[in-house]
């Protein structure tokens, strides 16, 4: 869904040492996801879960997770089930 | 309880299973609560009893209503029962895209199916039901996803159960669809234990939500926001298909027989497990696998099993 704004691509690579600043380095990769994962405030878009290595980084430390060099990092709408 | 008097009573005190033998961790016991036992075949039966009688006592349902609710199968199910035995009608709003058994089970019970796409998931059930309820104000739209009497169900069943049946537990681990296991159960167990840590377990949000167009369409629960889920809950891991079908085949092997959300439960434990010290972790087996036999899940090659997965609704 936000492979649009990304060039079509489903796996990009993008930078920093943590997840606030992996998602602002990627936002000016492709200016098109701005507003799409973060809002203009600066926070996680209400919609969007970002995990790091499949972990849920809001019951992590939000934004200011850590990352390391070669982490998986995925940005996927919030979905319901049952 | 040997003879009851409607197979409505007997739905709710589920047995507990010690699976430790599957555990990472050796100072980790793992127990899997069957909701698969529950007679509709899944732990929503215990929400579909609960928001029906509560939607009685409130005296929303005249006889031979007709109720209306989006659901990937389970719930949908499950309200199909209640309804039959208590004389309401059904119209559940099912995405395209769930397992051919779900259908037929909600066929077996009488309720009417409104197809909604696959590609939009469980969101675009939601969303075609809230449609469908502005055109029909006269249909009674129970809906779990902001019905009190979902996570009240089991805050005042499967918590008590557990706490009963093992109060040595230390981690409560739960798929995420609705949120009301994770938020009635963990909130119970909070209370009685603040050091309980309840973890959630989710899908991937893959192929099956490219139908989405914008992230406006994403979906939270109104219970999730409303009971503060972001607070209650201790941490949030996505559980792909390869491991949930695998860890499906692993209960099997231990002669558990769930379905594959159960497996991305267990998934979940084991992670759970492996990043603890020690513990009693309770993890929810929400059906048995009989839903899922047309998928091949235990017998085709875990490839192609996973690809299929991968199109289809199992939460």
């Amino acid at each position: 869904m936000l492979r649009g704004a990304a060039d079509g691509a489903a796996t990009v690579t993008a930078n920093g040492a943590t997840i606030g600043e992996v998602l602002r380095d990627l936002v000016r990769t492709y200016p098109g996801l701005a507003g799409q994962v973060l809002t203009e405030d600066g926070s996680l878009h209400r919609f969007v879960n970002v995990y790091v290595n499949d972990d849920d980084v809001r019951y992590l430390d939000k934004l200011d997770t850590k990352v390391a060099d070669g982490d998986s990092v995925s940005i996927l709408p919030a979905v319901a089930g049952g | 309880m040997a003879l009851v008097s409607s197979v409505l009573d007997l739905i709710g005190n589920t047995p507990m299973v010690d699976v430790s033998e599957l555990s990472p961790n050796p100072s980790v016991r793992i127990v899997v609560k069957l909701e698969g036992q529950n007679p509709g075949g899944s732990v929503k039966d215990r929400i579909a009893l609960a928001m029906i009688e509560d939607a009685e006592k409130q005296g929303l349902l005249e006889p031979g209503a007709v109720l209306l609710e989006p659901s990937s199968g389970n719930t949908g199910i499950g309200m199909a029962m209640v309804a039959r035995v208590k004389g309401y009608h059904l119209k559940v709003v099912l995405p395209a895209n769930v397992s051919v058994e779900r259908r037929q089970l909600l066929q077996v019970w009488g309720a009417e199916i409104i197809e909604s796409p696959g590609s939009e998931g469980s969101n675009g059930a939601v969303r075609l039901a809230e449609c469908i309820h502005r055109d029909h104000p006269e249909w009674v739209f129970l809906y779990q996803y902001a019905n009190q009497a979902n996570p009240t169900a089991h805050y005042e069943g499967t918590g008590p159960e557990i706490w009963r049946d093992c109060p040595e537990v230390t981690h409560f681990v739960a798929g995420l669809g609705t949120s009301g296991t994770l938020l009635g159960v963990g909130r119970f167990l909070k209370e009685q234990n603040p050091a309980i840590e309840v973890w959630a377990v989710e899908p991937p949000a893959g192929e099956m939500v490219d139908g989405l167009r914008n992230l406006d369409e994403g979906y939270i629960p109104p219970i999730f926001t409303e009971l503060g889920g972001l607070d209650l809950l201790d941490r949030k891991t996505m559980i792909g298909p390869r491991e949930s079908v695998e860890w499906t085949r692993r209960l099997a092997e231990v002669g558990i027989f769930a379905g594959i959300s159960s497996g991305a439960a267990m998934a979940g434990a084991a992670r759970c497990a492996a990043a603890i010290d020690s513990g009693v972790i309770v993890v929810v087996s929400a059906d048995g696998g009989w839903k899922y036999l047309s998928t091949g899940a235990w017998t085709d090659d875990i490839d192609v099993v996973v690809e299929r997965a991968r199109r289809t609704i199992y939460f």
